[in-house]
């Protein structure tokens, strides 16, 4: 199984918010509205869909998911 | 205005207003992926049509040749006034959308979750007796409109002003340019006397919020007034010309060519003629 990771460009990401919708567990708004990985990004197996539904759905191509 | 031309070949000559476009344009696209995937026409002065997936995504994700200055295809130029951050390319695009989001985050509009479920039982109120309604013009066109007054700090009737509005900015004044000045006049004219009142006395709504906000270069988030300077009463200070020389010229050109181009018209006077001129302007 390998280790997920995800990640947030902050140059990229443009506050839509997509990413804490579909992923609570995994991302957390900024109080301007960007978006932050929670913790080091690690993403527990039973997240793994969630993680790429979020990298899908960015509409700013901001969120990078790394096979670590 | 004059009826259009019908169309005789999507690929070179398509019209967004032709009826058979608007009544149903999927299979027209269809056709257009297959036989020519970046349509052109002359009309709307001069527009491409890219139809497919990839194609619309690398033109939306490449700001640097594609602008979003202009976003309604019409006859007339864009207006001068612009409408951040929806007209704003990078760098000005960050910025004016930072301003905005703090009002959108998930948090602020659950807070409006309330008022929404409101005004939707409200307009079902109204048509329930009769056991039926127009879905688009009874219901959903309300909502938005309805809500976003309130967020600004408008009375919910408003909304009907605005849905006039709409109307009258992206479908009738694409072929009607009086209409168009006419709303973008009454427009500009309702809100700037809105932001005043709040100025002088803020309230707890959006247009108050944004009224007080300030970019990081200092200016403050109306940019009206610097914009209705450029008139011959009031003409823009020399300073004040180059800043937006730089702002215009890189919505259509590379910084690079834009500040030479710059530098050469701050240079104008060691060209002879316009000869010279238009030759060192070519050599770029």
């Amino acid at each position: 199984m390998p280790k997920l990771k995800v990640k947030v460009d902050p140059e990229r990401c443009q506050g839509h918010a997509r990413c804490a919708a579909l992923a609570p567990e995994l991302f957390v708004l900024d109080n301007l509205g960007n978006a932050q990985e929670i913790g080091d990004g690690t993403v527990p197996p039973a997240l793994i869909d969630k993680a790429w539904l979020a990298k899908a759905n960015c509409p700013e191509l901001a969120i990078e998911v790394t096979d670590t | 205005m004059s009826p259009r031309p019908p169309v005789s070949d999507w690929s070179t000559d398509f019209d967004h207003l032709d009826p058979r476009w608007v009544e149903n344009p999927y299979p027209i696209w269809e056709a257009l992926r297959d036989e020519c995937p970046v349509a052109h026409t002359g009309r709307y002065r001069g527009v491409y049509f890219p139809s497919r997936f990839e194609d619309v995504r690398a033109v939306a994700y490449d700001t640097e040749h594609f602008s979003s200055r202009r976003i309604v295809v019409r006859d007339q130029p864009p207006p001068r006034i612009p409408a951040p951050p929806i007209t704003s390319d990078p760098p000005e695009h960050r910025p004016a959308k930072t301003l905005l989001l703090p009002a959108f985050t998930p948090d602020a509009i659950k807070r409006h979750e309330p008022r929404a479920r409101d005004i939707c039982a409200r307009l079902i109120d109204r048509f329930a007796a009769k056991g039926g309604c127009d879905a688009a013009v009874d219901y959903a066109q309300e909502i938005p409109v309805r809500l976003i007054a309130h967020m600004l700090g408008l009375p919910e009737e408003e909304g009907d002003r605005f849905r006039k509005w709409i109307h009258e900015i992206l479908e009738a004044g694409i072929t009607e340019p009086a209409i168009l000045m006419k709303a973008i006049g009454e427009t500009t004219k309702y809100f700037q006397a809105e932001v005043e009142k709040r100025r002088a006395a803020p309230g707890d709504d959006l247009i108050s919020y944004l009224s007080q906000q300030i970019y990081p270069d200092g200016r403050q988030f109306t940019a009206r007034e610097d914009i209705n300077a450029g008139s011959s009463e009031r003409p823009i200070a020399p300073s004040v010309i180059e800043e937006k020389f730089m702002d215009n010229a890189q919505r259509v050109l590379p910084r690079a060519r834009a500040e030479e181009i710059r530098d050469l018209l701050l240079d104008i006077e060691s060209c002879g003629d316009v000869r010279a001129l238009a030759a060192r302007l070519g050599a770029g």
